[in-house]
Formats: C-alpha cells, sequence, structure tokens
C-alpha cells in the first residue's frame, strides 16, 4: 500500500478521534475506505452519548456505510449481481486504536479483509493484544474470513489522545478505552 | 471445567461455563518437577523439616505437604520434599543433571551440613504447583505428591450448580420459555437464525427486555434504510433496547415494538428505578440475559463491555464466547467477569 494513502486515511480517522474527545467520548476514530479511494463512511465512538457500550467508532462506521453503498447512486455504480454486502469485502478499515473483540468479531462478520489501526489495545484488543480473533482459522466458517491487520501507525498520536481523554473526569466511561 | 447435576423431574442440566483454571485434568494442576528425598530415619524427620521450612520455604506452595509416606511390599518409609522448581527452579535443573548417580550434588553444600546424613536416595517427582480450587482437582492432585484441600464453598456452588433451588430453576427455565417465545414471534419474517433474548432485572425478577435476532430480517431499525443488517444479531439489539429504558439507545424501532414481553421486541418503559440509576454503572450492571443459543464472540464481548451480570444460554455455538471458541466471561485478561450457565431448555432451544 501506498504509504502516502495510508496516511491520508489514518489522517481522517484522527480527526474523528478528535471529534469524539470534544464530545466526551474516548477518543476513537476510523474510516472505512473503499478499494482504496473511495471513502464510505467514518466512526467515532458514542458510547456516552447513546448509553449503548456497543458504539464503538468501528460499528458506527460500518452502520454509515450501509446508508451509503444502499443509496440509489451506489446501487447504480455496483455489478449486477452484488449484495450490499459485498462491498465491504472491498473495503479496509482505518482506526486510531487496535479493535477491540467484539469490533473484530463485527469486521470478520462484515468479511472485512484488512484493518490499519493506530495504538495497541490492551485492555481489550482483538487483534493481537488481549486475543487474536482476527486471525482464528478455526472460525472461518462460522463467523467469517481472517483480516490481515497493519498496526503500529502513529502510535503516539493514538495514545496521546487517550491519555487526554483520562486525564479528565470522565467516570462513566473509565472502563470502555475503545 | 463442568459438572454437571441432574436434577429430578427436569428435562435439562444446568452447567457453569467456568475458566480453564477449574478444569479437572492434569494441566490445570500446573505439574512441577521437585526434588524427593528419602528420611533414612523417621525420627529425624522433625528437624530435616524445621531445616527445609526455614532454609527452602515454599511460599505460595502452602498446599503442597513437605513430606509423604510410601508404603512398599518391604515396608514403608517416609519421603521428603526438598525443592520444588516453581520456588527452586535452579537447584531442580542441578540436582537432574546428576542424577543418574543417586547423588544430590546439592547436600554436598554446607548449608546442608546438618541434615545431609538424614537424606538419601534422591528422585524426581511431579508435584502439583497450582492450588487445587475443586475437590476433583485435589482428588486428581494427590495422586502426584500429597496436598491440602480448603472447599471454598462458592466455588463448588458453581461447579456443580448447588446455588440455585428449586425455585430458582423455575424461573430460570420461565424467562428461557420467555426467549423461546420470543424466537418463535420472528417465525412469519423467517429470521434463518432463530434466536430468542430476554433481559431480567437481577433485582426483581421482572423482564425489561425481549428481542429476536434481526440478522436475516429487512428491517429500518439500525440504518434508516429497510435492509437485513448482518450484525443485528439478537443479542445486540438486546443491549440497544435496554439502553432505551435508560432513556439512551440508538435504533428506531418504531413499528416492531411489542407491548408485552416475549411477543418480539419489547422494552419496559422508563421507570423511576432506572432514572435513579447510580451514575457510574453500566448499563447492564445487575442484569441478567437469558438467550436460547450461545452468543457469538462479538456479542459475548458487547455483553462485557455492558457489564452484564449473569448469562443463561440454551444450546451451545461454534463460534460461542462462552465456552466453545472462547470463554470472554472468565478470562483473567479483560476486566469485568462473571459467570455464564448453560444447558436451559437445551433440547427446546435446539430445536428452534
Ligand atoms: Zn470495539
Ligand atoms: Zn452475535
Amino acid at each position: 500500500m501506498n504509504s502516502d494513502v495510508l496516511l491520508k486515511w489514518m489522517n481522517e480517522a484522527f480527526n474523528y478521534a478528535e471529534d469524539a474527545l470534544k464530545e466526551g467520548e474516548v477518543p476513537v476514530g476510523c474510516v472505512l475506505v473503499y478499494k482504496n479511494k473511495e471513502k464510505l463512511s467514518n466512526g467515532r465512538n458514542k458510547v456516552n452519548e447513546t448509553k449503548n457500550a456497543t458504539r464503538h467508532a468501528e460499528l458506527v462506521a460500518i452502520d454509515n456505510a450501509i446508508k451509503t453503498v444502499t443509496s440509489d447512486s451506489w446501487k447504480q455504480s455496483l455489478p449486477n449481481d452484488w449484495k450490499f454486502t459485498d462491498v465491504f469485502e472491498h473495503c479496509v478499515m482505518y482506526v486510531t486504536v487496535e479493535p477491540c473483540i467484539m469490533c473484530c468479531g463485527a469486521m470478520r462478520a462484515m468479511k472485512i479483509p484488512l484493518v490499519v489501526f493506530g495504538c495497541n489495545n490492551e485492555r481489550f484488543g482483538g487483534c493481537g493484544s488481549v486475543l487474536s480473533l482476527h486471525s482464528n482459522r478455526k472460525l472461518n466458517s462460522s463467523l467469517g474470513p481472517v483480516i490481515s491487520t497493519y498496526g503500529g501507525q502513529q502510535t503516539v498520536r493514538a495514545i496521546t489522545l487517550l491519555k487526554d481523554f483520562y486525564k479528565q473526569d470522565n467516570p462513566n466511561t473509565e472502563a470502555s478505552v475503545d | 471445567d463442568t459438572k454437571t447435576v441432574l436434577p429430578k423431574q427436569r428435562s435439562w442440566n444446568l452447567t457453569a461455563v467456568l475458566g480453564d483454571e477449574y478444569k479437572p485434568c492434569v494441566g490445570a494442576l500446573k505439574l512441577v518437577d521437585s526434588v524427593a528425598c528419602v528420611l533414612v530415619d523417621k525420627k529425624h524427620a522433625s528437624a530435616v523439616l524445621k531445616f527445609l521450612h526455614e532454609n527452602y520455604p515454599f511460599t505460595g506452595l502452602q498446599h503442597v505437604k513437605r513430606m509423604r509416606k510410601v508404603t512398599t511390599q518391604s515396608g514403608c518409609y517416609l519421603q521428603v520434599l526438598v525443592f520444588v522448581s516453581a520456588r527452586h527452579a535452579h537447584e531442580v535443573e542441578l540436582v537432574k543433571s546428576c542424577i543418574h548417580d543417586n547423588k544430590n550434588p546439592l547436600l554436598d553444600l554446607d548449608a546442608f551440613k546438618m541434615v545431609k546424613s538424614y537424606l538419601s536416595k534422591v528422585e524426581i517427582v511431579q508435584v502439583p504447583s497450582a492450588i487445587p480450587l475443586t475437590r476433583e482437582q485435589f482428588n486428581l492432585g494427590k495422586q502426584y505428591w500429597p496436598i491440602s484441600f480448603h472447599e471454598n464453598k462458592s466455588i463448588t456452588q458453581l461447579v456443580d450448580c448447588s446455588l440455585f433451588t428449586e425455585a430458582d430453576y423455575r424461573v430460570i427455565e420461565c424467562h428461557m420459555e420467555t426467549a423461546i417465545q420470543t424466537a418463535k414471534s420472528a417465525n412469519n419474517l423467517q429470521p434463518a437464525e432463530n434466536v430468542g433474548v430476554v433481559v431480567v432485572d437481577s433485582k426483581t425478577n421482572t423482564v425489561i427486555a425481549t428481542t429476536f435476532d434481526l440478522r436475516n430480517i429487512p428491517c429500518e431499525i439500525t440504518t434508516g434504510v429497510n435492509v437485513a443488517h448482518p450484525l443485528n444479531h439478537a443479542v445486540m439489539v438486546a443491549i440497544d433496547l435496554v439502553a432505551h429504558t435508560q432513556g439512551g439507545g440508538c435504533y428506531t424501532y418504531s413499528n416492531l415494538l411489542k407491548e408485552k414481553p416475549g411477543e418480539g421486541l419489547y422494552f419496559e418503559l422508563l421507570s423511576s428505578k432506572n432514572t435513579e440509576k447510580d451514575k457510574s454503572s453500566y448499563i447492564c450492571t445487575d442484569l441478567t440475559l437469558y438467550v436460547t443459543r450461545e452468543p457469538c464472540v462479538m456479542c459475548c464481548m458487547a455483553l462485557l463491555h455492558s457489564r452484564i451480570k449473569r448469562v443463561f444460554y440454551g444450546v451451545e455455538c461454534q463460534r460461542g464466547g462462552f465456552g466453545s471458541a472462547y470463554k470472554l466471561n472468565a478470562m483473567k485478561e479483560l476486566n469485568h467477569r462473571f459467570v455464564v450457565f448453560k444447558g436451559v431448555l437445551e433440547n427446546k432451544c435446539a430445536k428452534l
């Protein structure tokens, strides 16, 4: 992958992470990119806003992507024999923090083949830190295909954002890094 | 890790999904190589034990007995444990490297001057280095070397599910019946994945949310677009329904909502109890979830993020995160642990 392209999408993901921080959410942001050229959607944590602990950036982005690819203009541009879910098999998820076990499971179910991320998620990471759910081949038939990962992008920036968040008074979200 | 109790007049058995450390298997005992010597004369026993306790204590291995009686055809003798590799790895390795001469090089050290002549016949034995958590582990472990066991009542009650009374079993069965009924309520929508969920307030035992699985059912709840969303698993929807009971939530259910639990998608309208909810608690604190089929890894982690108190499920599932593919409820690495029980109305759930 072209490093300029990677940097561009990671920077966008960081913009959304910064948005999350401003809104009092755990600062994790992501973008979902189709065929490495078109942004399908973005997402940032919305756990506090929704009181729903599953509203991590990645799941928010997947929901937003579904809105995009089911729009009339998108439907017309897709090959006739494609279902809207097929689009995800040609996407890369760029996210500022390693996806947690839940989001990793969601991405496998959506058949997203590659995730590029910033810092590791030592508490909940599903792409190697706590579990290696992304590469567990035993679950290929039941959960979805394995995911390639490319971590360590702008690690310091990602960690600094998280530290900024935890410095604030956020009793409600103490335990939901991602 | 599990033990099943066959209750009378019930067609199903409850089993707790516990961490691997509770398994009644050799792996859970963490057997380690250790050095034992025969006591030349049992009258030296107390002197030898005193010497070993002072100079080579078994810190953290209090369950391991220092001495054992070995009975053979020609009589019996006492054997003492000198080193355990979990504490004295270096010493055990040294002895192992020259044991073929039947010599323990360490006994030649000055430190052993006092007791050296009391000990003979060095041998490598295996000793359980993990404290036995269950009676089964104790029974297995003591076959290797004598250990002691202090029964933890709450663990025993989990292992044999004896913490539930007959009245509890009836309540559990009743809620699972509601989950099955909820799953069936989706039949006219041709759900493909027939799963039902019931969320219950653990304190009052009242149902606060019910739902079926929506991943194959076209609807607008999540995105506003009428499509079958692959991530609308029953548990994910249930968590959002619970968020709604607390004034949150992000899905829009409109006409899919039913007025009674068990009829489909339902959540209890905002009650004073919920609005007063402690701000520092998580949305599923004090809630128990019943689900007909073991949730997938994504859903299990979603329940962990929501700090669910307890989960009961019917049948296992290959990609499940509560016992099959992983045991997310019992991982030391994760910040919330909770008990999961499986087997509730297993056959009925399996037929869905
Ligand atoms: Zn996540
Ligand atoms: Zn699931």
